[in-house]
């Protein structure tokens, strides 16, 4: 009987991580951020609710269906930024584009949405407590939006250059996985001022 | 297998967990069951960051990386991009204060910054050789690259020198226009004459003249432009229309003023 | 004289050289080790601002019925800038930049993981820091008479956090995601362990800042309604200039005291898991800074009770963490006792260090529990607590220009050659080491006994004249003297800074340093398998390492089979 050395396969590459973990240090980075605004935000609330006291000024009605609306539209981009992702690795190059255009059009009436909604509150910046913190608080995660699509476009460039496949598709992954973030953020920022109020 | 770095992260979500646990149900609920209190919010968070964090470490593993390969094979080459995006910043941080045309331009250069650097990120991972990378690099962006620098390298001079010749005085920017183009004539006819002249020389002449300009540009424009003489109406009576017969009389000056050949 | 031959393997650091030789080169650099270099001389440089001005306050303060030479609101701005300098200027850049030159040499790597975005993280802490100073400059700060300016204080300071914490996270995925094959993080350098540690909690608790500051920004600029003006500012950000946070800051120092302590003496610890554990111990303890009940109003009893008890367990960890460290390391100094290094600039510095974190602990513990008994009724009734007295800024002194200065001293010493190719001056290191040590205790001392037993206000936020005229406070017989204590202290410490700067200046830029071989320590970390050193742009050949001591397991290994052979 012939001695046979039987050898595996080698497995495939690691994929690139660098990008994905970098990332992911961004997004503790960012949810810390919103941890401090928004504890800072809820302990004020309590200051002044826990004796009795009002807490959002007379006269201010919060959009509700119009918030909705915003939160359901950037729940939808994150399936299709998946979409995107799941194209990009099958080297779907026209699948891609269109998940990411979609994506980035939802994201940008998302904002539209938003400060629509906050012009309709009809509050103004400097006029009161609770109105500077809904501006500013507002604001960082409108900035997290931009930043998110910002991410994407680039990401999108990418793929433009060829950067697609399993290997290639890393940069793209860590750009959904950080709108994933954003989304969230989005979510707790929506419901520790809008809904709780 | 379960690398240190993931072991720690665990741990720290436990302790973070633990803690936001305790303050919350210490002191951190209110009446409705919201979390009310900023130490157990960010406690919280950090659980869930610290969460995140081990994920990542336990994802990446301990050594099996091809991270390092991929930029031996394709090393970074240098760029002016980050420099350009501190400035842009810094530009934005000032102008969020000082001015909002400042945030404006702030923000483009951020914006630019970032495609270039991306288009840059992008052709690095192309090929193993640094010129060909660039090559394809020029090709995708100089048809942008051209006529926006370029038309900066014309607008960005010629309005900082305009700043500089408006807050003089007329004589001023007389004698300031003469002795730059002095300046200019002088540094081509040495250039001329020494044609071994050393290149860090010739870019110390070009960098200090470009601060001079920057630096002028900028004092100009905080000073503020001087104040013009206004021609006014009484000195210089209008011809009424329809009169044929203007000798002896001077008409208000006008390009759309008819000519008047005596 | 042990085996160099075979120990210092000739590792090829010819490069790709697509780096500009020229000054320019500098802007657009996509090489780790002139970012570094860059951090180092800028930081290096930015402390002299900082305790120029930490000088100021406590000149000030050594007159308890007079201003010296500032007034009541600007010393408010002066003791703001100083603390701002001295943390985001000085002491986290500085350990970024060693971090940035020598992490990557030590796992096995070419580059850090984002060589262009570490450029950019020291262009934008530059262009930041000049915003900041210049918001200073024009009044601006946390108690400025400057709007705007106070503003543009809040914008740098974003900036600022911004900038480092782009290069702790560059740092961060380098050592994650760019070791060589088989190099487990468990067998990683110590200090390429700390820098993890410290990167990682960075990312943690800067950011909540970041939040902190939009809010105060924003409020600031539109119309002050529940901050009252520019008062409620400095109480709100001061948490990171104070312990326990600045732990976070000086983890790098116990990284910096393993390497330099073990590689002097070309030992392992006898359980290398341990070391990681105490130094994540460490860094885990520095948490928690900004949950400072007080500046929320979130104040119950059971809040503050809460409050102490784990400010006491955070030190108390700290602790068990630094002990722990120095019980190893003493212990394998033990083992290696009939063989001591000379004692270098760079070992004792170290040592120094080393023995002032575990003061600074020890120091924390100490106040915390008083504080505590304090709170829980079983205190000296009526006393103010030591946090909001200068007992805090002992603490300051002791980990600010004791560890961090003296982990500085003993980091330049130890891989000068490695970053410019020449060594350093023994004999002014020793001089720094002592400037350090002396200074550092005395600045320590001094604001200890002052607000341990004249109970000195350290910093009143509603009114910071009453911090600079603290004769109204229960007992200021002695907190003139010892707030000269403090001064001269600082001033000493300074001085051995200066002494560091001087050396750098004759034995680097004059170039009167002796040229330096590849491992003139004959230590035993990868870094020291390259040229001193490497040349410009990253290096051409990938390492393959298994540990963070080749060396010295390379020595091992040869002992081994010398024995064999024998045998």
């Amino acid at each position: 009987m012939a001695d046979t050395i039987l050898a595996l396969d080698a497995g495939p590459v690691p994929r690139p991580r660098s990008q994905m973990v970098a990332t992911g240090f961004a997004v503790a980075g960012f949810a810390m951020m919103m941890a401090g605004a928004l504890g800072w935000y809820m302990a004020l609330r309590h200051a002044s609710v826990s004796p009795g006291h009002d807490w959002i000024p007379d006269g201010v009605a919060v959009p509700n269906p119009q918030f909705d609306y915003a939160l359901l539209t950037l729940v939808v981009s994150v399936i299709t930024a998946h979409w995107a992702v799941y194209a990009s690795r099958r080297g779907e190059r026209g699948h891609t584009w269109l998940a990411i255009a979609v994506t980035i059009v939802m994201g940008l009436g998302f904002i539209n949405m938003v400060i629509f909604s906050m012009n309709r509150m009809e509050i103004e910046i400097g006029s009161g407590q609770w109105q500077n913190l809904a501006f500013a608080i507002t604001g960082l995660a409108l900035a997290l939006v931009v930043i998110g699509l910002f991410y994407l476009g680039l990401m999108a460039l990418r793929s433009l250059g060829g950067s697609m496949g399993r290997d290639g598709t890393a940069p793209l992954s860590a750009a959904v996985f950080f709108w994933d973030f954003v989304v969230i953020a989005w979510t707790a920022t929506w419901y520790a001022i809008y809904v709780v109020k | 297998m379960v690398g240190i770095a993931s072991r720690y992260f665990a741990g720290r979500v436990a302790l973070a967990f633990v803690a936001a646990v305790l303050l919350g149900l210490s002191t951190g609920i209110d009446a409705d069951g919201n979390v009310a209190m900023f130490g157990t919010i960010v406690l919280g968070t950090a659980a869930v960051s610290f969460a995140l964090l081990a994920g990542l470490a336990l994802s990446v593993g301990d050594g099996d990386s091809t991270d390092r390969e991929r930029l031996h094979r394709h090393p970074a080459t240098p760029a002016y991009w980050p420099a350009m995006s501190a400035i842009g910043l810094g530009v934005l941080m000032v102008g969020l204060v000082i001015d909002g045309a400042l945030t404006i331009l702030g923000v483009a250069i951020l914006l630019v910054a970032a495609v270039e650097w991306t288009i840059h990120a992008w052709s690095d991972q192309l090929s193993s050789d640094a010129v060909a990378n660039e090559a394809a690099r020029d090709r995708l962006l100089a048809p942008f690259e051209i006529p926006l620098y370029g038309g900066l390298a014309i607008a960005v001079p010629v309005f900082l020198g305009s700043r500089v010749l408006l807050a003089v005085s007329r004589n001023g920017a007389s004698w300031i226009a003469v002795a730059a183009s002095t300046v200019v004539i002088l540094f081509a006819f040495l250039l001329y004459m020494k044609p071994d002249l050393r290149k860090p020389i010739v870019a110390t002449g070009l960098l200090l003249g470009g601060l001079a300009v920057i630096a002028g540009g900028i004092i100009g424009a905080v000073a503020g432009e001087r104040d013009f003489e206004q021609h006014h109406e009484e000195l210089h009576p209008v011809a009424d229309e329809g009169e044929g017969d203007t000798e002896g009389e001077s008409h208000e000056s006008s390009l759309a003023a008819p000519v008047v050949i005596r | 004289m042990s085996e160099t031959t075979s120990d210092t393997a000739d590792m090829s650091t010819t490069t790709v050289t697509t780096e500009d030789p020229t000054p320019f080169g500098w802007l657009n650099t996509a090489d780790h080790k002139r970012v570094g270099r860059l951090f180092i001389v800028t930081s290096l440089m930015m402390l002299a601002l900082g305790v120029l001005l930490d000088a100021l306050v406590r000149l000030d303060l050594t007159d308890d019925a007079d201003h010296v030479l500032l007034d009541g609101s600007s010393f408010a701005q002066v003791f703001a800038w100083s603390r701002e300098s001295l943390v985001l200027l000085f002491l986290i850049p500085i350990f970024l930049g060693v971090a940035m030159y020598i992490v990557p040499l030590q796992v096995g790597a070419t580059n850090l993981a984002f060589p262009r975005a570490a450029t950019a993280s020291f262009w934008t802490w530059l262009v930041s820091g000049g915003v900041l100073i210049g918001a200073y400059l024009g009044n601006g700060g946390p108690y400025g008479g400057w709007s705007d300016g106070v503003d543009l204080h809040l914008l740098a300071l974003g900036g600022l956090v911004l900038a480092l914490l782009m290069g702790a996270i560059n740092v961060a995925t380098t050592i994650l995601t760019h070791r060589s094959r088989g190099m487990f993080l468990d067998r990683s350098s110590p200090f390429a362990w700390s820098m993890l540690v410290t990167a990682s909690m960075l990312v943690v608790s800067l950011p909540v800042l970041f939040g902190q500051l939009a809010i105060l920004y924003v409020d600031h600029r539109y119309g002050r309604v529940f901050l009252g003006g520019n008062g409620g500012i400095w109480e709100r950000i001061d948490w990171i200039y104070e312990a326990p946070q600045l732990f976070i800051y000086t983890v790098p120092v116990l990284g910096i005291v393993a390497e330099v302590v073990l590689g002097s003496l070309r030992k392992k610890v006898f359980e290398p898991l341990a070391m990681y554990f105490t130094i994540g111990l460490v860094g885990l303890f520095g948490f928690g800074a900004w949950a400072n009940f007080s500046i929320t109003n979130e104040g119950t009893d059971l809040a503050d009770g809460f409050e102490g008890i784990v400010l006491v367990g955070m030190y108390g960890g700290a602790t068990v963490g630094i002990l722990g460290l120095l019980a190893l390391i003493g212990f394998a100094a033990f083992q290696s006792r009939k063989n001591l290094p000379k004692p270098t600039a760079a070992l004792l510095a170290a040592f120094g260090a080393g023995q002032l974190m575990l003061l600074a602990a020890i120091y924390g513990l100490v106040g915390a529990g008083v504080d505590w008994l304090e709170i829980v009724g079983r205190g000296n009734d009526g006393n103010p607590y030591l946090r909001d007295t200068t007992w805090v800024t002992g603490q300051q002194s002791v980990l600010i220009y004791g560890a961090a200065f003296l982990g500085i001293v003993s980091a330049l010493h130890w891989w000068a050659p490695k970053i410019w190719g020449r060594s350093l001056d023994n004999m002014m290191g020793m001089l720094s080491f002592l400037l350090v040590a002396v200074g550092a205790t005395l600045a320590t001392v001094g604001p200890a006994i002052a607000g341990a037993f004249a109970e000195t206000p350290d910093f009143v936020y509603a009114d910071a004249n009453a911090t600079s005229l603290y004769s109204d406070w229960v007992d200021a017989s002695s907190g003139p003297g010892m707030a000269w204590l403090g001064l001269i202290g600082i001033l000493v410490a300074g001085a051995g800074m200066i002494v560091l700067k001087v050396n750098l200046l004759i034995s680097i830029v004059l170039k009167k340093g002796t040229e330096a071989d590849a491992n003139p320590w004959n230590g035993i970390a990868p870094e020291w398998m390259l040229d001193s050193p490497p040349a410009l742009g990253p290096l051409s050949e990938l390492r393959d390492l298994d540990s963070g001591m080749p060396l010295l397991d390379a020595a091992l290994e040869a002992e081994d089979v010398d024995e064999e052979v024998t045998v």
